[in-house]
C-alpha cells in the first residue's frame, strides 16, 4: 500500500465514521421505546410502533380521511383542526395538502396519518416536534373498527370508542342477508384497460360478504389488490360482477367477455366508485347500497 | 477570480430565494418552519456540490467530457442500494430499531455504488483500460435501473411502499430530514477534499494512461481512489435527493469552458456552482408548479439541463473546442 | 557520488515479452551511457515500441529485467522512477484546453510536494522550454501548434522531470525534412550535456548521423548491435529489411548552417 493509499484509507474511514456517529445518536423526537413508564391506559401503541400517550387532544390534524367519519360519529368532531383533502367529510374546516410545513402552520397538538401515507413524512413531522398516531392500513372492517378504538382511546374515550365500534361491526353483519342465495362473485374496476381487484384483506370482500356474495377472487387464492387478466376472470367464473357506476359496458366490451358468466348473463351490480372505495365507517353506507343493488338483480 | 465570486453570488441569490419560497408566508414563520427549510437548503447545496464533483472526476478520470456518475452505473448501484433500505424500513420494521434509517440509506446506497465499482475494476484489465470500464458502466447502469423497476412492480401490492419508491426515483430533496443531513455532511464535505487533493494527478492523467504512468502518476491508484470518492459523492446525493440527473453533466462542462481544465479550481468552482443550480432548480420547482405543489426535481433539472446542454455543446463543437 | 563514466545508467538483461499472448522481445540485452545516445532501429513489428515501453518501466518484462542504478525499473515507484527515466511518445493523446506551459509543467508532478510544489517548479519549466527553443510558445494552446512544435514540447516536458535518461519512440516519423533534422540535432545537444538517450527511429540515414551506438531488431530478437557502421551494413540491411543498401546512394540531408 501507498502513502497516498494510506492517507485516503484513513480519510475514508474517518467520514464513515463520522457520519454514523450524525446518525446515531439518539434525539427526544424519535419515537420512544416501549414499555416506557406509565400504566397500558396512558399510551397507545400507533401502527408504526410509536407509543403516544393518550391525552385531551383538541387541536386534532387529521390526514385519515376515514377518521374524520369516526371522529364526527362519536361526537368529537369539534376537536378537529383540519382534515386532509381527500377526506369526504363536511364542513367548514380548513382542508390541507400533504405538505408538511402547511400542516405545521396550524400548530396543532396531534396529528393521525393512516398507514397508507408516507412514512418519510411521518418522521419529518416527529422530527418537527408534532406528535403524530398512526391508524395504520384500515383494509378491512375490523380493521376500522379496531382504528376507531385506538384513536378513541388515545382521546381518552375508551368506553366510548368500544361501544362505537362494536355498534358499527354488528350493523354491518345485520346488512347480510341469510336468506339469499350465496353466489359466487367478484369485485373488478377497469380503468385504462387495466383490470384490477379487490378480494381478500380489503373493504371489497366486506362488501361482497355483506351482499351476501361469495368471493371466488379469494377462493382462488388472490388476496389483496390484483390486477387480473381476462383468462383469470374466465377461470374464476364469477356469476355476479361488482364494479362502479359506467363501468359495466366497457367490461361487456371485453373480447371473450361472454365466457365470464356474469357478463354472458349481465348480472353486473354498478355502484358509485367513491362510495365503492370507502373506507371506515364509511364502509356502512356502502354496504347497504352494494346489498341493495344486490336484491335488484333478476 | 471573478468567476468564482460570481458563483459564489448566484448560490447566495439562490439560498435566499430557497429561504424565501414555501406555502406559508414570511411573516408567518416560526423557528421550526424556519429550520425545515433551511434543512431543505442545505439538503440541496450539499446533493448539487456532490453531484458536480463526482462529475468532474468522472470526466478526469475517462478524459471524456460526458462521462458522469450515470455513465459509470454508480448513480444506478447507488439508487438501488437506497430502494432496497427503503424497502427493508417498510417491510422489516424491527430493521429499522437496530440501524437508523438515516445511517442505513447512504450505507445501502454506498454499497450499491460500490457493487457497481467492484464489477467496473474487477472487469476492467489491472492497467486500467479506460474503455471496458466506460461499456462494461453502461451495461452496469442499465442493469440496475432493471432492476429497480423490479422493486417497484413488486411494491404495486403494497401501496403505501409504492408511493415511497416512485416519489424517491423522481427526486426531489423536500424528504430530506434534519438526520439525513447531517449524515451526508461529513460523507460530502471529506470526499469534497479529498477529490481536491487528486486534482493534480487528474491534471497528468489527460495525457493519457501511458504518459502519464511515465510522469509519475500511479494510474492504478488513481482509478481506484477517483471512483471511491465518486460512489461516496453519488451516494450520498442520491441519498438526500433520489433521482435527480444532469447535474454532474452540465456543471463541469460548462465551467471548464471558462476555467480550463485545471482540476483543482475545476473543482471547487463546480461545488458551488453545483450547489447554485440544484438550489435555483429546487426554487423553481416550487414556483414553477400551477397552483400549490412542487414539479418533481428531476424533472426540473432534465427540463432545464438537456436543452441547455446541446445548446453548449453545439456551440462548442462549432468553435472546435469539443 | 562516484559514478564511473563507463558505467552504464540503464541496463537491460535477458529481457523477454510477452504482449496478448505473442512472444513481442525475446532475450534484448543492452547497455545505455551517460552521453551516448542509442538508436533502436528495425522493420515494422520488430518491437521496437515494445522495447521503449519496457525500458520505461511502463510494461513489465516476462522474463529478465530492466536496471536502473542497480534497481529493477519495476520495483520503484511511480514517482521515483519519473525522477530518473523519461518518456517521449510518437504522439500525445492530449486533447485541447492546455497550453503548452501546462503541458511543461506535467513534467514537474514526480516532483511536487503533497501540499506545495517544489521551488524549483517553475525555473525547471522556463530551462526545459529554453533547451528546445519553445520559449515563446509557452501561452499558446497545445494543440494548435505544427508538429514538429508539439514534438519540442513534449521533449521538453520530459526534460522539466529532470531526469537523466531520454527514451523516444519514433519522435520524428510523423514530421517533415526540417522538424526532423531539429529534432536530431536538439538530441544530440541534449546527449552533449550528458543525458543518456534511447530513441527508436525508422530512418536508417538519421540513425547513422545520430547514433553512438545501434541496436537492429527483427521479430523481436536482436539482429545486430554496435557501431553505427557495423549494424548498417549491407548484410544486415538485406536480412533485416529485405532490401540492398547502397552506400552512398541517395540525398543526405543538412540544415543550413550546420
Amino acid at each position: 500500500m501507498t502513502r497516498s493509499d494510506g492517507a485516503n484509507a484513513v480519510a475514508l474511514l474517518g467520514a464513515c465514521l463520522l457520519a454514523l456517529a450524525c446518525g446515531w445518536t439518539r434525539r427526544a423526537t424519535d419515537p420512544p421505546a416501549a414499555g416506557a413508564a406509565g400504566s397500558a391506559l396512558s399510551q397507545v401503541r400507533s401502527a408504526d410502533g410509536a407509543w403516544v400517550a393518550t391525552g385531551p387532544y383538541q387541536r386534532i390534524i387529521s390526514l385519515d380521511p376515514a377518521i374524520d367519519d369516526a371522529l364526527a360519529e362519536m361526537g368529537m368532531s369539534a376537536r378537529l383542526l383540519a382534515i386532509s383533502s381527500w377526506s369526504y367529510a363536511h364542513g367548514s374546516r380548513a382542508r390541507l395538502l400533504q405538505q408538511v410545513p402547511h400542516q405545521l402552520a396550524l400548530h396543532g397538538d396531534l396529528v393521525l396519518v393512516s398507514g397508507a401515507s408516507d412514512p418519510l413524512r411521518s418522521a419529518h413531522l416527529r422530527a418537527a416536534g408534532m406528535t403524530v398516531f398512526d391508524c395504520g392500513t384500515e383494509r378491512t372492517a375490523a380493521d376500522a373498527a379496531q382504528a376507531l378504538r385506538q384513536v378513541a382511546t388515545l382521546l381518552g374515550q375508551a368506553a366510548l370508542g368500544e361501544e362505537f365500534a362494536s355498534r358499527f361491526l354488528t350493523r354491518l353483519d345485520r346488512v347480510r342477508d341469510p336468506r339469499l342465495p350465496e353466489l359466487g362473485a367478484c369485485y373488478v374496476a377497469t380503468y385504462g384497460g387495466e383490470l384490477l381487484g379487490g378480494t381478500a384483506g380489503t373493504t371489497y370482500h366486506d362488501l361482497l360478504v355483506a351482499a351476501t356474495l361469495g368471493d371466488a377472487a379469494a377462493l382462488h387464492g388472490w388476496r389483496d389488490w390484483p390486477t387480473y387478466h381476462l383468462e383469470d376472470l374466465v377461470a374464476m367464473a364469477p356469476q355476479v360482477i361488482l364494479t362502479g357506476t359506467g363501468m359495466g359496458a366497457s367490461l361487456r366490451a371485453l373480447p371473450g367477455a361472454k365466457r365470464i358468466p356474469a357478463l354472458a348473463a349481465n348480472r353486473i351490480i354498478e355502484v358509485d366508485p367513491d362510495l365503492l372505495s370507502q373506507t371506515g365507517i364509511g364502509e356502512l353506507e356502502a354496504a347497504e347500497a352494494v346489498a341493495a343493488a344486490r336484491r335488484r338483480l333478476p | 477570480m471573478r468567476l468564482m465570486l460570481g458563483i459564489s453570488l448566484l448560490l447566495a441569490v439562490a439560498a435566499a430565494a430557497s429561504l424565501l419560497t414555501g406555502p406559508v408566508g414570511w411573516s408567518d414563520l416560526d423557528h421550526q418552519l424556519l429550520a425545515l427549510r433551511l434543512i431543505r437548503l442545505l439538503a440541496g447545496i450539499l446533493a448539487g456540490a456532490a453531484l458536480a464533483v463526482a462529475g468532474v472526476l468522472m470526466q478526469g478520470l475517462f478524459r471524456n467530457p460526458l462521462a458522469s456518475p450515470s455513465v459509470t452505473g454508480v448513480s444506478a448501484g447507488a439508487a438501488l442500494g437506497v430502494e432496497l433500505a427503503l424497502m427493508g424500513s417498510v417491510l422489516l420494521p424491527g430493521l429499522v430499531t437496530i440501524v437508523p434509517a438515516a445511517c442505513l440509506r447512504p450505507a445501502a446506497g454506498f454499497a450499491g455504488a460500490a457493487l457497481a465499482l467492484g464489477c467496473l475494476l474487477a472487469v476492467a484489465r489491472r492497467r486500467g483500460d479506460i474503455t471496458s470500464v466506460v461499456l462494461l458502466g453502461m451495461v452496469l447502469s442499465m442493469l440496475f435501473s432493471a432492476l429497480g423497476a423490479y422493486l417497484l412492480s413488486l411494491a404495486n401490492d403494497r401501496w403505501e411502499l409504492g408511493r415511497i419508491l416512485v416519489t424517491f426515483t423522481l427526486g426531489g430533496i423536500d424528504t430530506a430530514t434534519g438526520r439525513s443531513v447531517a449524515v451526508a455532511t461529513p460523507l460530502v464535505a471529506v470526499a469534497l477534499g479529498a477529490s481536491w487533493c487528486w486534482g493534480r494527478t487528474l491534471d497528468v492523467a489527460l495525457s493519457g494512461e501511458r504518459e502519464a504512468a511515465s510522469l509519475g502518476v500511479d494510474t492504478v491508484a488513481m482509478m481506484r481512489w477517483a471512483l471511491v470518492w465518486t460512489a461516496v459523492l453519488a451516494a450520498a446525493a442520491v441519498t438526500l435527493g433520489g433521482g435527480i440527473g444532469f447535474v454532474g453533466l452540465i456543471v463541469p462542462n460548462v465551467l471548464r469552458a471558462y476555467l480550463g481544465p485545471g482540476h483543482r479550481s475545476l473543482i471547487v468552482a463546480s461545488a458551488l456552482g453545483g450547489a447554485a443550480f440544484l438550489t435555483a432548480a429546487d426554487v423553481c420547482a416550487r414556483v414553477l408548479h400551477p397552483g400549490p405543489g412542487e414539479i418533481p426535481l428531476g424533472a426540473i433539472t432534465s427540463l432545464v439541463g438537456a436543452p441547455f446542454f446541446i445548446w453548449f455543446f453545439t456551440r462548442e463543437r462549432a468553435a472546435g473546442r469539443l | 557520488m562516484n559514478l564511473d563514466p563507463s558505467e552504464p545508467v540503464l541496463t537491460v538483461s535477458a529481457l523477454s515479452l510477452v504482449r496478448a499472448g505473442r512472444e513481442v522481445l525475446h532475450d534484448i540485452s543492452l547497455n545505455l551511457h551517460a552521453g551516448q545516445v542509442q538508436v533502436l532501429i528495425g522493420p515494422n513489428g520488430s518491437g521496437k515500441s515494445s522495447l521503449v515501453m519496457a525500458a520505461c518501466g511502463l510494461l513489465p518484462p516476462s522474463s529478465g529485467a530492466v536496471m536502473v542504478g542497480g534497481i529493477a525499473i519495476t520495483r520503484l515507484a511511480p514517482r521515483a522512477r519519473a525522477r530518473l527515466v523519461a518518456y517521449v511518445p510518437q504522439r500525445s493523446e492530449l486533447g485541447s484546453g492546455l497550453r503548452v506551459g501546462q503541458v511543461v509543467a506535467m513534467g514537474r508532478f514526480a516532483h511536487d510536494g503533497a501540499w506545495g510544489r517544489d521551488a524549483s517548479h517553475h525555473a525547471a519549466i522556463r530551462e526545459a522550454l529554453l533547451q528546445v527553443d519553445a520559449l515563446e510558445l509557452a501561452s499558446r494552446p497545445f494543440t494548435e501548434l505544427s508538429g514538429g512544435e508539439m514534438q519540442r514540447v513534449l521533449i521538453a516536458r520530459a526534460l522539466a522531470t529532470s531526469a537523466s535518461i531520454l527514451i523516444l519512440d519514433e519522435p520524428s516519423s510523423a514530421l517533415d525534412v526540417a522538424h526532423r533534422l531539429g529534432i536530431l540535432r536538439l538530441l544530440r545537444r541534449l546527449a552533449e550535456a550528458g543525458k543518456a538517450i534511447l530513441v527508436a527511429l525508422h530512418d536508417l540515414n538519421e540513425a547513422t548521423q545520430l547514433a553512438d551506438a545501434v541496436v537492429l531488431l527483427q521479430g523481436g530478437r536482436i539482429l545486430a548491435q554496435g557501431s553505427p557502421q557495423a549494424v548498417i551494413s549491407p548484410v544486415h540491411v538485406r536480412s533485416a529489411y529485405g532490401v540492398t543498401l547502397v552506400p552512398g546512394g541517395g540525398y543526405g540531408y543538412t540544415l543550413d548552417g550546420s
